[in-house]
């Protein structure tokens, strides 16, 4: 009797204990620790790959210094990190092949954020916004979107742009054009080869601003985007690091200012 | 008396042991009853505050987003008359139209349109500025130029004129260098937050922009303050929680108050907080928790009581059963004068045996009482037969060998205990099946009728009887040996002779 009594006391401690871990269902679910923080800490150095004629994100000045605003806040992360940034100029259709055979740690040059490269890479929160939107000569007669049809477009090659065209059905029969970077987009809507260029809100304003012609933007924008950094898709520790800091800069103004730098107001929509 | 006395106590450990088991299943139900309704309460708060950070969102997106839409039109508008080249004055006059229009639907809340367009600033609220007022460097201008396109909502500043707080929606045209804007009264929004806050108590309504600076909150006075930069306030601390968390809603304490916070997003980056004070709530939970411990374990003090006093009872009642038992005995033993204390050492006997075996202490009490009562039967034999001094003829053998049955007959009347009739119904069978009343044999001979015979043959042949003195403890051990198998259970028998041999002494027929 008494061995009876004193299984039935073990049983409900141990059956309590059970539900008690099963009731405590709130583990937080981990990230798998991963080394690639602590690589790029002991090379001492973040390798940034870019394309190098994206301003004022990521370019190349008349000096052929890589500057621009992604560089100078990529600047800033890599000081806290203590590590030194190296600048790696790429072809941006082969972003993601260089990311992942290691030439470069990570891609920050105003990189829209797309479901896909969600699932294939690691993606930073996002940082800015973006329209893709239209751009035109003064003399186009072209007025909306719908007057696109059967007209030559121009995309750079590798962007959203070229995605969001072929999913449009706004635009319809238009035959489409595709280009290195963003610089020679331009110029070839100078040149007349295309009628219109498919261009980064971000980019468009400030290679028109920058230019002598008048150029007009339409008055209805593509898509809306969102920028964000890209990591290797298992390189949880440096991303995590990196959006760490970012958030520190965010909330001691280090961010807003390089941001009034290149646009004038605090654009960014870190948290 | 020692042992009843053993039993007892391991009988109160066990009862403690069971109360213990009990007491924490019913504290472990509480606790469990008591976490549920924590969480039903703060899933209430967050409910509640869903509800009206929601209502509040809403009303807000309505109010903003009519300024947000009347400003992409008339932007719209104003690219087609760029794009046609339309002249300064066709501009201007449109803009003066649309801000009376303007001024009319937002009811007051804006006075119009005015811009920075090709090249020059013209407003269409006819306000004039100063001679050093550089259009390119107002916030409206160079928000509008920095959000490349989409429409900019430039921080709340103090209109001078009309003493009310003013927020700026402003928008780049098509030629990416001219800029529309329009100032719009954010004293609707501080309005909204008064009134759903005042609606539900202990509640605070917060509206930050994406720079976590105040543009709206219940409390007046905290409007315009920069939450991110502040340091340990609860509008600080309220941020740095809401930095960290992707949910709809969080907890967090400050200064000793727990607050449950819910979050709604507005459509141009800004944040509607509903803020709880939820200590109250929570700490009245944890109050009645208090008091269903207090009033559960008073319960249960009540109930120990209680227990130990039925137990008590109950323990009278088994001595009372033993003690009558007793007197039984002694009533069986005085009839026949030669058998005094017989019952009571047969019954000793047969409890070391079933000891020696053993049998729980249950068990050797209950051998202890059926030894005491074994030859109850002899009640009903006459004196004459019993007492008599000399050989017995087989008519007075006969009838002596009726008292197991008589006894049996005796102790049917005990319906509580109806195993109490099988020591005495059985003691003089034989594992032989030579044995009387009923002839049966081994293991149909019950085991302790079977203890009992060899305890009785033991005390029989060692004590004086009216035909003969005590037999000396060879004799008597010789008889055990011979009846093994036979007359007595090996086992037992064998019991028996254990205690024979270490009786070195000789002594324990007189004990």
């Amino acid at each position: 009797m008494k061995k009876t009594v004193l299984g039935i006391l073990i049983f409900c401690i141990a059956l309590s204990a059970m539900l008690t871990a099963a009731g405590c269902g709130n583990t937080q679910t981990q990230q798998p620790k991963d080394d690639s923080l602590q690589k790029v800490l002991d090379a001492g150095e973040l390798i940034l790959g870019l394309d190098t004629e994206f301003p004022p994100m990521g370019f190349k000045n008349d000096s052929g210094e890589i500057i621009g605003f992604d560089i100078d806040v990529a600047h800033e992360v890599c000081n806290r990190l203590g590590v030194t940034l190296v600048k790696k100029g790429i072809n941006w259709d082969d972003k993601e092949d260089d990311l992942n055979s290691g030439k470069i740690d990570c891609i920050w040059n105003g990189m829209s954020v797309t479901p896909g490269r969600a699932e294939s890479m690691n993606l930073s929160e996002s940082y800015m916004k973006n329209e893709v939107i239209v751009v035109i000569l003064d003399d186009s007669n072209i007025e909306g979107l719908r007057d696109l049809t059967g007209r030559k477009l121009g995309v750079q090659s590798g962007s959203t742009a070229e995605d969001v065209l072929k999913e449009s059905d706004k635009i319809t029969n238009a035959s489409v054009f595709k280009y290195d970077d963003n610089r020679e987009l331009l110029k070839k809507l100078d040149e007349g080869e295309i009628d219109a260029a498919l261009v980064d809100s971000i980019v468009a304003y400030y290679l028109i601003l920058q230019s002598e012609r008048q150029y007009y933007i339409l008055p209805d924008s593509l898509a809306e985007e969102e920028y964000a950094i890209g990591f290797r898709k298992e390189d949880n520790t440096l991303r995590d690091r990196v959006q760490e800091i970012l958030k520190e800069m965010k909330a001691d103004g280090a961010l807003g200012s390089i941001s009034k730098k290149w646009f004038g107001s605090d654009i960014t929509i870190v948290k | 008396m020692a042992e009843v006395k053993q039993g007892t106590i391991t009988t109160t450990l066990r009862r403690i042991a069971i109360s213990a088991l009990v007491t924490a299943l019913f504290l472990g139900i509480i606790l469990a009853y008591y976490a549920m309704l924590y969480s039903e309460t703060r899933q209430k708060i967050i409910s509640r505050g869903e509800l009206n950070a929601t209502s509040s969102a809403d009303q807000i997106d309505k109010y903003l987003s009519h300024g947000i839409d009347t400003m992409r039109m008339a932007c719209f508008t104003l690219d087609k008359m760029i794009r046609a080249g339309k002249t300064k004055e066709e501009i201007h006059e449109f803009l003066v139209n649309q801000s009376t229009a303007i001024a009319n639907t937002t009811m007051e809340n804006s006075t119009g349109i005015y811009g920075y367009i090709k090249g020059e600033y013209l407003d269409g609220t006819d306000w004039v500025p100063d001679k050093d007022y550089v259009p390119t460097e107002r916030p409206w201008y160079i928000d509008a130029m920095a959000n490349v396109g989409r429409v900019a909502v430039v921080d709340p500043y103090l209109d001078a004129q009309t003493n009310s707080t003013m927020i700026t929606f402003s928008k780049t045209l098509c030629d990416a260098a001219s800029v529309a804007a329009m100032d719009f009264s954010v004293a609707t929004i501080q309005t909204i937050a008064e009134e759903v806050s005042a609606q539900e108590e202990g509640c605070v309504e917060i509206i930050l922009d994406r720079k976590y600076q105040v543009i709206a909150h219940s409390d007046k006075s905290e409007v315009g303050k920069y939450y991110l930069s502040e340091g340990g306030t609860l509008g600080s601390e309220l941020v740095r929680e809401l930095r960290m968390t992707n949910d709809n809603f969080f907890s967090f304490r400050h200064d000793g108050v727990e607050y449950v916070v819910y979050k709604v997003g507005v459509s141009n980056d800004w944040l509607c907080l509903s803020v709880y004070d939820a200590t109250s709530a929570f700490s009245q939970l944890r109050y009645t928790l208090l008091f269903t411990i207090i009033a559960m374990l008073l319960a249960f003090s009540v109930l120990m009581v209680l227990m130990i006093s039925s137990g008590r009872r109950q323990e009278k009642f088994t001595q009372l059963s033993m003690h009558v038992v007793e007197s039984l005995a002694a009533a069986i033993d005085a009839k026949d004068a030669y058998t005094n204390g017989h019952s009571g050492r047969v019954a000793k006997y047969a409890r070391e045996i079933s000891r020696r075996c053993g049998y729980s202490a249950k068990r050797q009490e209950e051998i202890y009482m059926m030894g005491l009562i074994h030859d109850v039967g002899k009640i009903g034999i006459p004196d004459a037969v019993i007492n008599k001094p000399g050989k017995l003829t087989e008519e007075e053998y006969d009838v002596i060998k009726t008292h197991p049955s008589i006894g049996a007959y005796i102790l049917s009347k005990t319906k509580e205990m109806p195993r109490m009739a099988m020591g005495a119904h059985w003691h003089h069978e034989r594992v032989d099946g030579h044995g009387y009343p009923d002839g049966i044999a081994g293991a149909d001979i019950p085991e302790e009728a079977r203890i009992i015979a060899v305890a009785d043959a033991y005390d029989a042949m060692t004590s004086r009887r009216s035909y003969r003195d005590m037999l000396s403890q060879d004799v008597v051990r010789r008889e055990i040996e011979k009846g093994k198998g036979t007359q007595f259970d090996p086992k037992f028998a064998d019991i028996m002779l254990q205690m024979i041999d270490e009786d070195k002494d000789y002594v324990m027929h007189g004990e």
